[in-house]
């Protein structure tokens, strides 16, 4: 009644596209392969050596895991007040739902360059800041080594703070209501219905939108690329702009390697916060 | 009364700054894509001393723009297609049937869900097939990489459907694939169109596999485009905006008719994938 052979064309496509390169390249990052070679030799661990030895990537993914950081933080925070506000209350309610949401539908690239535009010296965010009174503050928000990589996690919350915000929106309204007018009753106030009422029962909600921000995020690659390319120097060089610079060197095991060390941080760090916040789930 | 009066209000400008702040850049970009080179070089949220409209037919052939939306079109309704419907007749079989055969593979589309794919040795892979700079080469790639999402989300739809109605298709002869066609997949509709938003949006504003792999002018889809066009005319700011407007247009067009639905659905393939 139900064969087996309907599974063959999504296994077959799945494994010689995606599982065949992915384990293949465990094996690459182990050889001496690129653009100049006619063969490939195995080297043994003689990359990775030389990728700690070069420091570049160790600083590519130390930039990667802050980028990922501030993005899953603020896109989640702003996300959630957001859904707070818009399941209150509040006049227009889809109107402003829409608004929100509509970045995350739009090209990265795209987004990219828009905000390449504002961030200018003379672009429209130091305008905005001349204008009220914050003059000091205004810089050049992508050639300045110190911000440029916190410029390029604003525009990512930008474009996806409203994705999250309608997940969370999603799971604000399936919270029974009796709980939200039980403990209006009570008298407790707004904050108190966050904190002990919405907040512990959005927790599948929160767990779907951290791990999303998180790999997201951890796999950047679009938006750096649009706004600075790593640059300057290599204020902004995450781990998938350093795979490219790579591939576009023709230094395809050392490359690789990176991408490996991409794959075990990814891996490491989604299965410990799915861990975690799953225990958080069963605990409340 | 008057207390929650203000608090509503307070609200209200609140929700209104944050919108201006999502408004305002796409206003920009609008505005200075009308002016001349020297007004939108000064970067200035202002209107245009003179209104360029024609700036868009200069891009719209400059750019090659049509080019990139016929060959977007084809690679988007490819992958939509192929990814969907293999993923979804996978996921009917993964549902129905238990053992760990099947355990061992829903694990490994699990993996795919989260694990980065390995670029260089993908890219190469493609290149020794044949499979670079070629619409089916892409769309097979973007299929692998988007089964593991439909097939996890689909087993779950799946799932929902009581065995009965297959035990009385079965009756009436209806066996695999035609039990599949027939029956399962018109109660699935709903949910496919959920996988359809998301792969579609997925796939039309990608930009990482073109730029490796589409590297023939001929084949670029729309975020290529842009690319290659910023970086040919990126000091020409007026083209430039114009460029990413019209880039944004057919998407910016659909959200606009279908928005409820596209909010509705995406939040939906979240939840569940």
């Amino acid at each position: 009644m139900y064969p087996l052979w309907l599974l063959l064309p999504v296994l077959a496509v799945y494994g010689a596209l995606y599982i065949y390169p992915t384990l293949s390249g465990f094996y690459y990052s182990l050889t001496d392969w690129n653009i100049y070679k006619e063969s490939i030799r195995f080297v043994g661990l003689q990359q990775y050596r030389d990728l700690l030895a070069a420091g570049d990537l160790v600083n590519a993914v130390r930039h990667t895991l802050v980028y990922a950081a501030i993005v899953t933080v603020f896109q989640n925070g702003l996300g959630l007040g957001l859904a707070l506000i818009l399941t209150t209350r509040v006049p227009g309610r889809n109107a402003f739902r829409t608004v929100f949401f509509l970045p995350c539908v739009l090209s990265t690239l795209v987004i990219g360059y828009v905000f390449s535009a504002i961030y200018r010296p003379e672009g429209i965010l130091n305008e905005l800041l001349r204008f009220v009174g914050l003059g000091f503050a205004t810089t050049d928000w992508l050639g300045n080594a110190d911000v440029a990589l916190y410029a390029i996690s604003v525009a990512n919350v930008w474009q996806y703070a409203g994705f999250a915000m309608a997940i969370y929106i999603a799971g604000i309204l399936v919270i029974p209501k009796e709980l939200i007018e039980a403990s209006i009753i009570d008298g407790s106030g707004y904050l108190k219905l966050v904190r002990y009422v919405i907040f512990p029962l959005l927790a599948p909600s929160f767990t779907i939108n951290v791990i999303l921000s998180l790999i997201g995020s951890l796999k950047v690659f679009e938006i750096v690329f649009a706004l600075t390319s790593g640059g300057p120097g290599d204020a902004t060089e995450v781990v998938n702009t350093y795979i490219f610079d790579r591939f576009s060197d023709g230094l395809y095991a050392y490359g690789t390697a990176a991408n490996v060390c991409l794959f075990l941080v990814i891996a490491v760090i989604s299965f410990y916060a799915l861990h975690l916040l799953r225990r958080r789930e069963v605990q409340l | 009364m008057r207390m929650s009066g203000a608090l509503t209000a307070l609200r209200l400008v609140l929700l209104l700054a944050l919108s201006l702040i999502v408004v305002v850049p796409l206003l920009f970009i609008l505005l200075s894509a009308v002016k001349d080179a020297q007004q939108a070089a000064l970067m200035r949220l202002e209107l245009p001393d003179a209104w360029h409209w024609s700036n868009f037919k200069v891009v719209f052939e400059q750019g090659r723009m049509l080019r990139g939306l016929t060959n977007s079109a084809i690679v988007t309704t490819g992958s939509v297609v192929l990814s969907i419907s293999i993923g979804v007749m996978g996921a009917f079989i993964a549902a129905r049937r238990s053992g760990r055969l099947i355990a061992v593979i829903y694990t490994l589309f699990l993996a795919g869900l989260i694990a980065p794919p390995s670029i260089i040795p993908t890219v190469k892979l493609m290149q020794s097939l044949h499979l670079n700079n070629q619409f089916l080469g892409v769309i097979l790639l973007y299929a692998a990489l988007q089964t593991p999402f439909i097939l996890l989300m689909m087993t779950g739809f799946v799932k929902a459907i009581p065995r009965e109605i297959d035990e009385s298709a079965f009756v009436d002869g209806a066996r695999g694939f035609g039990l599949f066609i027939r029956i399962i997949l018109p109660l699935l509709l709903p949910s496919i169109t959920t996988a359809t938003v998301f792969v579609f949006l997925g796939v039309w504003n990608d930009f990482q596999w073109p730029l490796y792999l589409l590297g023939s002018s001929d084949m670029w889809t729309i975020p290529m485009s842009v690319y290659m066009f910023k970086s040919k005319f990126g000091t020409d700011w007026n083209y430039v905006f114009a460029d990413l407007l019209i880039a944004m247009a057919p998407v910016l067009l659909v959200y606009a008719v279908g928005q409820r639905f596209i909010i509705e659905e995406m939040t939906a393939g979240a939840i569940k994938g």
